[in-house]
């Protein structure tokens, strides 16, 4: 069969990311600008600053990706962008620069789900095997989704309140942590003790999680301690914080893991860098006979080539191939 | 000679097709705030209705704000990307720009673009320059102030005026913005 090229964008967040990805596997060329420094200037991604950002290196961005790409932009078969979900204005840019070049080379459009790609990062340097228990972790997202073949979706359970990416940022701010919050707390847990006595999120045999209890419990005991003028252990914090949160986790997993038999499971979204959830899901995986697939480090941040990974079998199935009036959504789940 | 202005920094999306200076065709069209829902069909539109191909464009005049920040990133996105591929001559012009280029002759003095809760202005020179920088004043400074009146942009007088100017590299090709957002304050 004749080689696939994607060209994919990504530029959901505030990564402004470009691949060319072979037939969904090799990934030919990619480039990734981030603008973390910047925002770490405001203690959170500002919208409207990645929104800019994004505008002016857009070009850049391609013209260094050519640079390295011994495939040309008008051999690639299809344009593949990031529709949803993630910040308004920077998925914008990359949709109407996505939409510029599907038109001046008259290539196929291809509009992907920014969690889903998470998902196909995994199919990058691993092969998916169905079928598949997908846990999604990210600052918008905590999905466990069940996959019986490519794009075969099937929604598990979801939070019911906040994603767990949201309550290790919260709970950085409320403990004075700098920005990017969620990987400063995991940082600080390393050398902490499980000391604080923190609730855990209601126990039921649901797939379904929560995370807002657990933020308010810290928010209270912070509080506590300022007023009767004692100090917080912040490592024992952190650690007390991230046990409650990656249990709550484990706990749906061995639910599920127990309900089916599984080929793979895997870890996608941002979250998934975090090397304690890492450790703890792939003993609890590895318990049930299962393997874990975590892509590279590379791949688990945003970034283009997750894009143009899971575009292909969209490609190959004349899927969700849209025309010039393609707009983005900020929030949809990973099985929209 | 084919040249393509693009305009969305309003509630409005515009394409104007010239040819040798002449305005050939324009789609105007109310966007209702789903600028990248009619931006990139608009542009498909009228090259194909033209009977033209994209690449027949010689070059490309882009306005670059102030205005909507969303809406202007559509328009700049698109220009920049086909003045880049396609190594087309792209020039850029304000909002402001548009009003005083609409005159055959240009009326030097204060020039204003609304905004929802404002207005944008410039002082601009007979050679039209513009003098200092352009600025945001709410409705209580604007009232006080008067401004030169342009009922309709005129394409035709715009495309005189920019004529002269020199192309500018694609990769530069970003939005003004005069309003400073909240986090940079």
């Amino acid at each position: 069969m004749k080689d696939v090229y994607i060209l994919a964008v990504e530029t959901s967040c505030d990564e402004t990311s470009l691949a060319i990805v072979k037939n969904g596997k090799d990934v030919v060329a990619m480039e990734v600008y981030t603008q973390m420094d910047t925002h770490a200037l405001y203690g959170g991604v500002v919208p409207e600053i990645a929104s800019r950002m994004h505008t002016e290196a857009i070009t850049l961005v391609l013209e260094s990706l050519l640079k390295k790409s011994n495939i040309k932009i008008d051999q690639v078969d299809a344009v593949a962008v990031t529709y949803a979900p993630g910040l308004m204005g920077g998925l914008l840019v990359g949709i109407e620069f996505a939409k510029t070049i599907s038109y001046i080379y008259n290539k196929p459009l291809i509009k992907v789900n920014h969690m889903v790609g998470h998902i196909y990062a995994n199919n990058i340097e691993n092969q998916l095997e169905f079928p598949l228990l997908a846990m999604v972790v990210s600052g918008g997202h905590t999905e466990l989704v069940e996959m019986n073949g490519d794009y075969d979706f099937k929604l598990l359970g979801a939070t019911l309140d906040d994603a767990i990416g949201e309550a290790y940022d919260k709970v950085a701010r409320i403990m004075g942590v700098p920005y990017p919050g969620g990987p400063n707390v995991e940082k600080l847990a390393r050398d902490g003790n499980v000391s604080y006595q923190l609730a855990k999120p209601v126990n039921d045999n649901t797939l379904n999680f929560s995370y807002s209890g657990l933020k308010s419990n810290v928010i209270n005991l912070v509080h506590n301690y300022k007023q009767r003028g004692e100090e917080i252990n912040i490592n024992d914090l952190a650690a007390s914080f991230q046990y409650v949160a990656v249990d709550e986790i484990i706990r749906k997993l061995s639910i599920a893991l127990s309900n089916k038999k599984y080929k793979m499971v895997v870890l996608a979204g941002g979250v998934s860098a975090n090397q304690y959830l890492r450790n703890e899901v792939d003993k609890l995986v590895k318990s049930y006979g299962t393997i874990l697939a975590v892509p590279r480090m590379l791949y688990c941040t945003d970034n283009a080539a997750m894009i143009g990974a899971a575009a292909y079998p969209l490609f190959i199935n004349g899927k969700n191939i849209v025309d010039f009036s393609l707009n983005a959504k900020s929030h949809i789940s990973t099985t929209d | 000679m084919y040249s393509l202005l693009i305009d969305t920094h309003d509630t409005k999306v515009s394409f104007v097709l010239y040819k040798n200076g002449l305005v050939k065709d324009q789609i105007i069209l109310e966007s209702n705030m789903k600028h990248s829902e009619i931006a990139m069909p608009s542009l498909d539109k009228i090259i194909s209705r033209n009977n033209i191909n994209i690449r027949d464009i010689n070059e490309l005049f882009v306005v670059i704000g102030p205005g909507s920040f969303t809406g202007v990133r559509i328009g700049v996105v698109i220009a920049k990307t086909i003045a880049y591929l396609l190594n087309i001559p792209i020039k850029t012009l304000t909002s402001l720009d548009l009003l005083v280029y609409s005159n055959q002759s240009i009326l030097s003095g204060l020039y204003s673009v609304i905004e929802k809760n404002g207005y944008f202005i410039g002082k601009y020179d007979s050679d039209g320059s513009l003098v200092n920088e352009i600025e945001y004043i709410n409705k209580e400074e604007f009232d006080k102030l008067s401004f030169i009146d342009v009922k309709d942009l005129n394409y035709e007088n715009i495309y005189k005026h920019i004529k002269g100017k020199e192309p500018v590299n694609p990769h530069l090709v970003n939005p003004i913005y005069v309003k400073q957002i909240e986090a940079l304050k």
